[in-house]
């Protein structure tokens, strides 16, 4: 350039950059001679120079505002995010309610299982005991007394007909702690032992001519047995129970 | 946001335009060059000139410098242009229609509004002090001694390279000296430095001719209104210091 002209528009804009970035001295020797000598150029420059600067430092200002802006918006979106995750978790806890319900649909299915085992046990219960009931039923049927039979083992109780035979399991006998009745045959009679149920209905009868009978296998029950000779004579009636 | 040095033509929005012009302007209202009231006029007179200008303005362009210092200039002489124009007609308006400036309270403190001006003002002494090339570091190894501020060593390396060592013994305390003996150490230090056969005298003529043209650029075109004692203050305060060491220790000198 020509020393004496004045700077163009770039040219100052060249000599402001210079001096804001510390490249004074880069400057073409021209551009140096010129600032040195030029009043009018040296200010414009300087002017320039100077609102270049400050117009680079608002500019940094906003970018690190905005950057800081950015950044606080970040921070309290990260923030507000960790709250909400956080009262998810530990107050309205969505997944846990859903593992909630999972897990209740499960103890419900449980529930229910076990509350079927339980309706299916009491069922059992229920059958057993209605098992129970007619057993006990038929147990306490199988003991009940026959009124004939009980008058016949009271008249026998502490006597006997017949001399020639002395009963020696005399009254209540217990089956199957004492398995066998037995007395005293000395002429060896031909005699009859007869069981019944406490029905009166015949349960057995055994023909004998020794001292005793083996009881025939009872059930739980009460039975009665007969001893009756050859003249059909009643000598004896005993009651036997069966606990089985 | 994009750093001023990497705005191109077209990425150069109207609101950095619009912006800068802000930034023009507002120098000249500060200097009293454009009337308060004339402020928005002056910025939308700016901004038509520039449309209507761009593409002109853009062609000129050759990318030696960044785009915005190249607007800047540009809305400067633009500007300049419009105050040397409009001028007149803004000061020939009566004191009952001139503007009554509401003073709003300061965003600032006053002590940081200081502290600003300050360290903008030893800015531009510092730009100022560029001009003066390879006399920088004499001129201002001088003005210290002349103003007796603190002298860094690396002021006297600047200026007497390889006779630092003499040169700092010369350096005698200025507040001991009489303006002449003043000028008569200096005249002695150049006489060694430059080869020279100066006399005191001639070191003050060249010293106060510098004082004056930093004064002046300074104060150009009403940017500020500084004096031998603001300068000194700026300089004392600023602590400027000379960079041309030529990559010299003073170990090495």
């Amino acid at each position: 350039m020509n020393e004496k002209a004045h700077f163009s528009e770039e040219e100052v804009a060249i000599c402001s950059d210079a001096i804001n970035e510390g490249k004074y001295q880069g400057l073409p020797e021209t551009f140096r001679n010129h600032l040195a000598e030029c009043d009018q150029c040296a200010s414009e420059v300087l002017l320039v120079a100077d609102i270049a600067f400050d117009f680079s430092l608002s500019a940094n200002q906003n970018a690190r505002g905005s950057k800081k802006r950015w950044f606080f918006i970040a921070s309290i979106t990260s923030v507000a995010a960790i709250l909400i995750f956080a009262f998810l978790i530990f107050v309205y806890n969505p997944w846990n309610n859903s593992i909630n319900e999972i897990a209740l649909i499960q103890d419900t299915t449980s529930v229910k299982n076990i509350k079927e085992n339980q309706i299916n046990k009491e069922i059992d219960t229920i059958s057993k005991t209605n098992q129970i009931i007619p057993n006990e039923n038929q147990q306490m049927a199988a003991f009940i007394e026959d009124e004939q039979f009980e008058k016949l083992y009271e008249s026998f109780k502490e006597s006997y007909r017949g001399s020639s035979i002395e009963i020696t399991t005399k009254g209540v006998l217990t089956y199957p702690q004492i398995d066998s009745l037995k007395w005293n045959n000395k002429y060896h009679e031909k005699l009859v032992v007869e069981f019944y149920t406490n029905k009166g209905v015949l349960y057995s009868n055994e023909t004998t001519d020794g001292n005793g009978c083996r009881i025939p296998k009872f059930s739980s029950g009460l039975y009665y047995w007969k001893l009756i000779n050859m003249d059909y004579e009643l000598l004896y009636v005993g009651k036997i129970k069966g606990n089985i | 946001m994009v750093s001023p040095s990497n705005y191109t033509i077209e990425s150069v929005t109207i609101d950095v335009i619009m912006d800068l012009i802000k930034k023009v302007v507002v120098r000249y209202v500060g200097k009293k060059s454009i009337p308060i009231r004339e402020k928005k006029d002056v910025e939308m007179a700016i901004m038509e000139k520039f449309l209507n200008q761009r593409d002109k303005i853009n062609a000129s362009f050759q990318k030696k410098s960044s785009v915005t210092t190249y607007y800047i200039a540009i809305f400067n002489r633009m500007c300049c242009e419009i105050i040397r124009n409009d001028n007149k007609h803004w000061y020939s308006i009566t004191e009952s229609d001139k503007e009554v400036v509401v003073e709003t309270k300061a965003s600032h403190s006053l002590e940081t509004a200081k502290a600003l001006i300050i360290k903008n003002e030893v800015k531009r002494l510092s730009n100022v002090l560029l001009f003066f090339n390879r006399e920088q570091s004499k001129l201002l190894l001088f003005l210290k001694y002349y103003f007796n501020l603190q002298i860094d060593e690396r002021d006297i390396l600047s200026y007497s390279k390889d006779k630092y060592a003499t040169v700092k013994s010369m350096l005698i305390p200025s507040d001991m000296l009489s303006q002449a003996e003043l000028y008569n150490v200096l005249a002695e230090i150049t006489n060694l430095v430059e080869n020279k056969d100066l006399k005191g005298d001639a070191v003050r003529m060249w010293l106060n001719k510098n004082i004056d043209l930093i004064l002046y650029r300074l104060n150009f075109n009403n940017e500020s209104n500084h004096s031998r004692d603001s300068l000194k203050i700026l300089m004392e305060t600023g602590g400027i210091q000379s960079e041309d060491v030529n990559n010299k220790t003073i170990s090495e000198c």
